[in-house]
């Protein structure tokens, strides 16, 4: 990733705080759900199913974001 | 055995687990449905009416907002999921336990005991709440905290009776506890 140009460095910077605030609600959110629904099996299918697709979101996102600022 | 909240005991009879009514849920979701729609509308008609954003950096720039707004809507999905989930009223032969979970950092519990109740009131008000039996429970208790209220919750006057049968048991048992 190149920084040197403003933009990129506006990009990222917004990009990071943005994803750095989803996946800490994310992590608290399935973090309560196993906590507070007792850790049975259902709670932990829905938490294991829900981080799946969310960092295969995050992972596709950050993919884009090399393309963008390389 | 797996506990609903922290203080039961393995003897208590557990006679009913409430959550809020599926209305309610299906209207969350249906808020939820709408700003998913626009992102689904966006991917389907901005090729035909605005390409020039689809091309070049802007291109990678418009992709890489649509996949952090999935995020944001995978993420809100998930919590309107997790607070219906976490948010149950329980009502056992010894107490009626609420549980709220508001938000993600704030989670109470709230226990009354049976022997404790005054008077049970249910209400079911608006046009959903009649059709789908919804509705509200209030319990007027003698304790310190002075009204237990259960908000649309479905069989309000179901879950009424159920309180008031177990209140009268509770005082024939210690009645008869007196007597002898």
């Amino acid at each position: 990733m190149d920084f040197s140009n403003p933009a990129n460095l506006l990009i990222a910077g917004v990009y990071f705080v943005v994803t750095g605030v989803l996946v800490f609600f994310s992590m608290f959110g399935v973090y309560i759900l196993i906590r507070y629904g007792k850790s049975s099996l259902f709670t932990f299918s829905v938490s294991i199913f829900y981080s799946f697709i969310f960092l295969k979101i995050l992972s596709d996102s950050y993919t884009t974001l090399q393309l963008l600022l390389s | 055995m797996n506990k609903l909240f922290p203080s039961q005991l393995d003897e208590e009879k557990i006679y009913l687990v409430v959550r809020e009514h599926w209305v309610h849920l299906f209207l969350k979701v249906l808020v939820w449905v709408f700003f998913a729609a626009a992102l689904v509308l966006f991917n389907r008609f901005a090729n035909q009416y605005v390409p020039e954003i689809l091309e070049g950096a802007s291109g990678q720039v418009t992709l890489l907002f649509t996949q952090v707004y999935t995020l944001f809507m995978a993420l809100s999905l998930f919590l309107i999921f997790t607070f219906h989930y976490l948010n149950i009223q329980v009502i056992t032969n010894i107490r009626i336990v609420d549980v709220t979970q508001v938000g993600l950092f704030s989670h109470t519990v709230s226990e009354l005991h049976i022997d404790k109740i005054e008077d049970v009131t249910s209400r079911t008000t608006g046009i959903f709440g009649t059709i789908f039996n919804y509705g509200d429970v209030y319990i007027q208790t003698a304790a310190a905290v002075e009204r237990f209220e259960f908000n649309d919750v479905p069989n309000p006057a179901e879950i009424e009776k159920v309180i008031l049968d177990l209140y009268e048991k509770n005082s024939n048992f210690a009645k008869e506890k007196e007597k002898n």
